[in-house]
C-alpha cells in the first residue's frame, strides 16, 4: 500500500499542519525528558561538591559543615516499612476478597469499590489531619511517633495497594482458576494455592510503587511533627522521627545559602532511593511478564 | 529476541543517574588537602591541623574552604568540660516552641547528644504552639520568646502540668530592611507602629516619613503562633497580637530573612541571632524610642539602651519530666554550664551576671525535685 | 491438592466412601476445608471493612469541627480577608479559593496541552519501540517527589524566571505562577497516562476508516481518535484537576504564606492545602477556633476533590464499558 502517490496530492496547508503538529508532539516529549534531566542537572550542579558518604552518616546540625541525612533516611525507612507491614496484608486480603469472593453485581460491592477509588484520590494532607485528630491525639494519643506516622501512611497507600493488587490478580488467566475448581478445590484453596502465588510478582511490583509514593510524601507527616530537629535514628514505634522529604524541606527553608546546597544534595539522595525502588519494581514486572508468557 | 536484550529507557536513565550519584556518595573520602591558609578543600567537615592551628573544611556559599577554628590545643570544642560525666545518661527529651530560641536549644541538644546517649528532638511550632503542646503534657521542655500567657498557664494548671520558667538568653528583636534600602536607617517606635498597627494602610515608604522615597513596601513578619509576634505587637502596637493582617507571616524566621533579602522595599522583624547569622543579606534598622537611634546589639541589650525591643528568652521545664525522665536534669545542667559557649556559637546574647545567678538557683531547685 | 472422592465442588454435598457404603454426610477433611474457607473469607471481609472505617474516620474527623465552626462564624466565610489565627480573626474564604484556583488553572494550562500531546504521541505516532522508550519517561516524571519540585520552584523558577520576566507587579520570592508551573508538571503524567489509556483503546477500525477516507495521520489523531476518546480525555483532565487541587508541598514552598486576594499570578498566594500545611507546622490547641478552621478548610478540600474524583472515575468506567 503506497501512500506516496496520495501524499503528493495533499494541499500545502495540510502538509504544513501535519508537520507542525508532529513537531509540537515531539517537542512536548523532548521537553518533558529534558525537564527531568534539567532538574537533576540543577540539583547536581548545586551539590556535587558535597556528595560523599558524610551525607549518609552524619546527622542534622545547626552547622552546615556537620550536616547529614542519616536520621532522616532511617526515619523514612522505619515509617514506610511499618506502613507497608500494615497496609500490604490488609490490601492484599481486600483485593482477594473483592476479586474472588464478593458478589460481582452486588450494590454493596460496587459501593466499596467506589469508596476505594475515592480514597485513592483524597489529598495526602487530609490523611494527616485524621492522623492528628485520631491517632496522634484523640482516642489513641500515640503522639508524634513512628507508630502514628506509619498508621497515617498506611491509610494513604492502602487504596493504591488494593487497586494494584486487584489488577495483578485479574491478570492471572481464568483457566488457572477453572482448572483448580474443576479438580475439586474450594474457592479458597484455588486462591490460596494457585492464584495468589501466581499474582505475587504483580502484587510486589504494585506494592513497591505504593511504597515509593509513601516515601516521597511530605504533607501528611508535616502535621505529625516530622519537621523537627532530630539527631538520632528511631529505635522503636514510640520514637520521634523525621523523614527525608521533610529534612529536605527544612534545609530548603533555612536562610543560609549553605543549607540550600545541602537540600539539593538530599534531593538527589531521595531521587536515587526512589528510582532504585522503581527499578526493582520494573525488574519484577518484567520477570512476572516473562513467567506468565511461558 | 531483540526486545529481550533491549534496555528500557527507564532502566537506562535510572542506572546512569543512580550509579553517578551512588558512586560519588560511597566514594572513599579524599585525603586531606594540604592546608594552605584558608584555601580550597575537598571534604566538608574535615578537620586538619597546620602549624598548631586547627582548621575545618567549611562550606562558604558554594565553596569548600578551610576555616580557622582555633589553636589546636583547645581540643574538640570549648564545651568539652566535664563531658565524661554524661556518658551514661540516656533517655528521650521532647522540646518544642519558639523558632527564635530553637537554634540555641538546638545547639545545646546537638552537643549534649554527642556526649551522652540521649535522644533529643527540637520542634519549631512557635511559642504558642509549643505551649499548647507543653500544657497538654506532650513535651518536656518548651522554648519561648515571651513569658507564658495567663490563659496558657491556666491550661497547664488544668492538666496538672507544673513547670519552672528559666531565662537562658537575651534577645534584641531586630527590624530589618533590604540591603539596598538606604533611607530607613533609623525608625522611631511611632513610625513602626504606623507601619504595623492593625488597620494600617501603609503600602509605600513615603507614607511612613515624607522624606522617604515612594518605594513599595513588602512586609514579612512572625506568624500568630510565634512569641516574636506576640512580643513585637505588644511592644510596638501596645497590645499583644494586634497587628495588620496583610503581610507574609511565618513561624520560621528563616522565611523572613529570605523574603526581606529579595525585595528592595521589604521589611520584617525577627530575633537578633537570625540577624547576626544573616547580616550579609539583611540590614538592621536602628530604633529610636525617644532617646536617639540605638542599634540592635548584644551590648545594647545588656546595657538596656535597646528598648522597647530588648527581651529575655525562656525555656520552660516540666517538673514531672524532671522527676521521671533521667535525661532532663543532666541536660539542663549541661545547658547551664556551657551556656556562654553555646550562646556564642548560636550567636545569642549571653546572660548578665544577675541573670546567671538566678538561673543557677532555679536549676538547683529543680534538681531537688528529682 | 487434596481431592475428595467423587466430589466435584464444595457446593455439592458429598459423602465419604467407606466399606459400609457411601454416606451423605460431608467427610472430615471436607468439613475442615469448608471451615478454613469460611474463616479466610471472614478475615478478608474484615480487611475490606478497614477501607470503610478509614472513610468513616475521615468524615467523622472533618464534619463535627466544621459544623461547629460554621455555626459560630456563619456568613463570615464569604468575606474577602483570610486571617483566622489573628485577633480579631477574619474568616473570609475568598482569598484561599482564588489562590487555589489560580494555581490549579496555571497547572492545567501546563499539564493539559503537554499531557495530551504526550498521550496522542503515544497512541497514534509512536512505534512500539518508541512507546517502550517514552512511557517510562512519564513514569519517571510522576516519580519525582513533590519536595524536589518545590525546591526547584523555590530556587530556580521563582528567582530566575518569575522575578525577572513576569511583567505585572513586583514578584518577590514567592509566586502563584511558580507554584502553578510546578504543579502542572506534577499533574502532567496523570493527564498523559489516563488520556493515553483512553486514546489507545479506541478501536483500530475507526483509525483505519479515517485513513481509508484519505485523512492524514494528524487528522486521524485529532479528529477521529481524539473525539472518539473524548470521554477519557475529559476524565484525565478532571482527575488531574483534583490532584492539583490537593497539592500541598509545592504550594507551601513556592507560593508563600500570605493569603493575598489577587488575580496576578506573580503575587504570593495561599491555597487551601497550603494553609493546612502552614497551620500544621505551627500548632493549634485542640478545639480552639484555629484548630477548627483547619478542619473547615480540610472538609472543603476533601469535598471538592471527592466530587471531581467521583465524576472522573465514573466517566472512565463508562468508556471502559463501551469498548469492552
Amino acid at each position: 500500500m503506497s501512500t506516496l502517490s496520495l501524499a503528493s496530492k495533499l494541499s500545502p496547508i495540510r502538509k504544513l499542519k501535519d508537520g507542525s503538529f508532529r513537531v509540537f508532539l515531539t517537542f512536548s516529549i523532548v521537553a518533558t525528558l529534558s525537564f527531568i534531566f534539567f532538574v537533576v542537572y540543577t540539583l547536581w550542579n548545586d551539590s556535587y561538591f558535597l556528595l560523599n558518604s558524610d551525607l549518609l552518616t552524619k546527622f542534622p546540625s545547626n552547622d552546615p559543615d556537620d550536616v547529614g541525612f542519616q536520621s532522616a533516611i532511617f526515619g523514612s525507612i522505619w515509617v514506610v516499612g511499618v506502613a507497608a507491614l500494615i497496609s500490604l496484608p490488609i490490601g492484599i486480603l481486600t483485593a482477594l476478597y473483592l476479586e474472588e469472593f464478593a458478589g460481582k453485581r452486588n450494590r454493596l460491592t460496587s459501593a466499596i469499590e467506589t469508596n476505594i477509588q475515592n480514597l485513592a484520590g483524597v489529598p495526602a494532607v487530609v490523611f494527616g489531619m485524621i492522623g492528628l485528630a485520631f491517632v496522634a491525639r484523640g482516642p489513641l494519643s500515640w503522639g508524634f511517633t513512628v507508630g502514628s506516622a506509619a498508621v497515617v501512611l498506611a491509610m494513604m497507600i492502602l487504596p493504591v495497594v488494593i487497586i494494584v493488587a486487584r489488577e495483578a490478580i485479574r491478570a492471572v488467566p481464568p483457566s488457572y482458576r477453572d482448572g483448580a475448581l474443576a479438580l475439586g478445590a474450594t474457592n479458597w484453596q484455588a486462591v490460596y494455592r494457585l492464584i495468589l502465588p501466581s499474582s505475587i510478582p504483580g502484587i510486589a511490583t504494585g506494592s513497591i510503587l505504593a511504597v515509593s509514593r509513601a516515601m516521597g510524601e511530605s504533607a501528611p507527616l508535616l502535621l505529625l511533627g516530622a519537621l523537627s530537629f532530630v539527631t538520632f535514628n528511631p529505635t522503636g514505634l514510640d520514637s520521634q522521627f523525621t523523614i527525608m522529604p521533610l529534612a529536605i524541606f527544612k534545609y530548603a527553608s533555612d536562610s543560609r545559602d549553605e543549607f540550600h546546597y545541602i537540600a539539593s544534595a538530599g534531593s538527589l539522595i531521595l531521587i536515587v532511593i526512589l528510582f532504585t525502588l522503581n527499578l526493582i519494581a520494573i525488574l519484577l514486572r518484567d520477570y512476572a511478564n516473562r513467567k506468565s508468557r511461558v | 529476541m531483540k526486545g529481550f536484550l533491549m534496555i528500557s529507557m527507564k532502566k537506562l536513565v535510572t542506572v546512569v543517574i543512580g550509579t553517578a550519584i551512588a558512586t560519588s556518595l560511597l566514594a572513599a573520602p579524599a585525603i586531606a588537602n594540604e592546608v594552605k591558609n584558608t584555601g580550597p578543600c575537598e571534604r566538608r567537615g574535615e578537620v586538619a591541623v597546620a602549624k598548631g592551628i586547627e582548621y575545618k573544611c567549611s562550606l562558604f556559599g558554594k565553596n569548600l574552604k578551610w576555616k580557622k577554628v582555633g589553636a589546636a590545643s583547645t581540643g574538640a570544642t570549648s564545651t568539652a568540660g566535664n563531658s565524661a560525666a554524661y556518658a551514661n545518661v540516656s533517655g528521650k527529651i521532647s522540646i518544642d516552641g519558639s523558632s527564635t530560641v530553637a537554634p540555641l536549644t538546638g545547639v545545646a541538644a546537638e552537643a549534649f547528644q554527642k556526649v551522652s546517649k540521649t535522644q533529643i528532638t527540637v520542634g519549631i511550632s512557635g511559642t504558642g504552639g509549643g505551649f499548647s503542646r507543653f500544657c497538654k503534657g506532650e513535651t518536656d521542655i518548651s522554648n519561648a520568646s515571651r513569658p507564658i500567657k495567663s490563659t496558657e498557664a491556666a491550661e497547664c494548671v488544668k492538666n496538672g502540668v507544673k513547670y519552672t520558667e528559666m531565662i537562658v538568653a537575651n534577645d534584641a528583636l531586630t527590624v530589618v530592611i533590604n540591603k539596598s534600602n538606604t533611607w530607613a536607617v533609623c525608625l522611631t517606635t511611632a513610625e513602626l507602629k504606623k507601619i504595623w498597627n492593625a488597620g494600617s494602610t501603609v503600602t509605600r515608604w513615603n507614607q511612613v516619613r515624607s522624606t522617604f522615597p515612594a518605594a513599595k513596601m513588602v512586609l514579612y513578619g512572625a506568624g500568630t503562633d510565634s512569641g516574636t509576634f506576640d512580643y513585637f505587637t505588644e511592644a510596638i502596637n501596645g497590645k499583644a497580637q494586634v497587628s495588620r493582617k496583610d503581610y507574609n507571616p511565618t513561624e520560621d524566621d528563616n522565611v523572613t530573612v529570605n523574603g526581606v533579602r529579595r525585595s528592595a522595599g521589604a521589611t520584617g522583624y525577627y530575633g537578633l541571632s537570625y540577624y547576626l547569622e544573616n547580616s550579609d543579606v539583611n540590614k538592621a534598622v536602628q530604633i529610636d524610642s525617644g532617646k536617639g537611634c540605638v542599634s540592635p546589639s548584644a551590648a545594647n541589650v545588656i546595657n538596656g539602651t535597646y528598648t522597647p525591643l530588648g527581651r529575655p528568652l525562656f525555656v520552660y521545664v516540666k517538673h514531672a519530666s524532671a522527676k521521671s525522665n533521667p535525661a532532663i536534669i543532666p541536660f539542663m545542667t549541661y545547658y547551664k554550664e556551657n551556656l556562654a559557649a553555646l550562646a556564642k556559637k548560636a550567636q545569642f546574647v549571653a546572660l548578665s551576671a544577675d541573670q546567671q545567678k538566678k538561673l543557677d538557683s532555679e536549676l538547683d531547685a529543680i534538681k531537688k525535685l528529682a | 491438592m487434596e481431592v475428595g472422592m467423587y466430589d466435584l465442588s464444595q457446593t455439592v454435598r458429598t459423602g465419604s466412601a467407606t466399606a459400609e457404603g457411601v454416606s451423605l454426610a460431608p467427610s472430615a477433611h471436607l468439613r475442615r476445608r469448608n471451615l478454613v474457607q469460611k474463616i479466610a473469607i471472614n478475615i478478608m471481609r474484615a480487611g475490606t471493612v478497614v477501607t470503610v472505617v478509614i472513610t468513616a474516620g475521615i468524615i467523622f474527623s472533618l464534619i463535627p469541627p466544621t459544623i461547629q465552626l460554621l455555626g459560630e462564624i456563619g456568613t463570615q466565610i464569604f468575606g474577602t480577608s483570610w486571617a483566622p489565627l489573628f485577633i480579631p480573626p477574619e474568616f473570609g474564604l475568598l482569598p484561599l479559593i482564588t489562590g487555589t484556583f489560580v494555581i490549579v488553572l496555571i497547572a492545567m494550562l501546563v499539564a493539559i496541552p503537554f499531557g495530551l500531546a504526550a498521550a496522542l504521541f503515544l497512541s497514534d505516532y509512536a512505534s512500539y519501540q518508541t512507546r517502550r522508550f517514552v512511557k517510562p519517561i512519564l513514569e519517571i516524571l510522576a516519580g519525582i517527589p513533590t519536595v524536589v519540585l518545590g525546591l526547584f520552584g523555590l530556587y530556580f523558577v521563582n528567582p530566575k524566571l518569575v522575578e525577572k520576566y513576569w511583567p505585572i507587579g513586583e514578584s518577590v520570592g514567592y509566586s502563584a505562577l511558580g507554584a502553578g508551573l510546578m504543579t502542572g508538571i506534577l499533574t502532567l503524567p496523570i493527564v498523559a497516562s489516563v488520556a493515553d489509556d483512553a486514546l489507545s483503546s479506541v478501536p483500530r477500525a475507526m483509525r483505519e476508516a479515517g485513513y481509508a477516507l484519505g485523512a492524514t495521520r494528524r487528522e486521524v489523531a485529532t479528529k477521529v481518535v481524539f473525539n472518539a476518546g473524548i470521554s477519557g480525555v475529559v476524565a484525565a483532565v478532571i482527575l488531574a484537576f483534583a490532584r492539583a487541587f490537593g497539592e500541598t508541598t509545592v504550594a507551601l514552598m513556592v507560593a508563600g504564606s500570605y493569603p493575598k486576594l489577587s488575580g496576578n499570578p506573580g503575587d504570593p498566594m495561599q491555597t487551601m492545602a497550603s494553609f493546612i500545611g502552614f497551620a500544621g507546622i505551627g500548632d493549634q490547641p485542640t478545639d480552639s477556633t484555629g484548630y477548627r478552621t483547619i478542619f473547615l478548610v480540610g472538609a472543603l478540600l476533601f469535598l471538592i476533590t471527592l466530587v471531581f474524583n467521583l465524576i472522573g472515575n465514573r466517566i472512565i468506567l463508562r468508556y471502559r464499558e463501551v469498548y469492552e
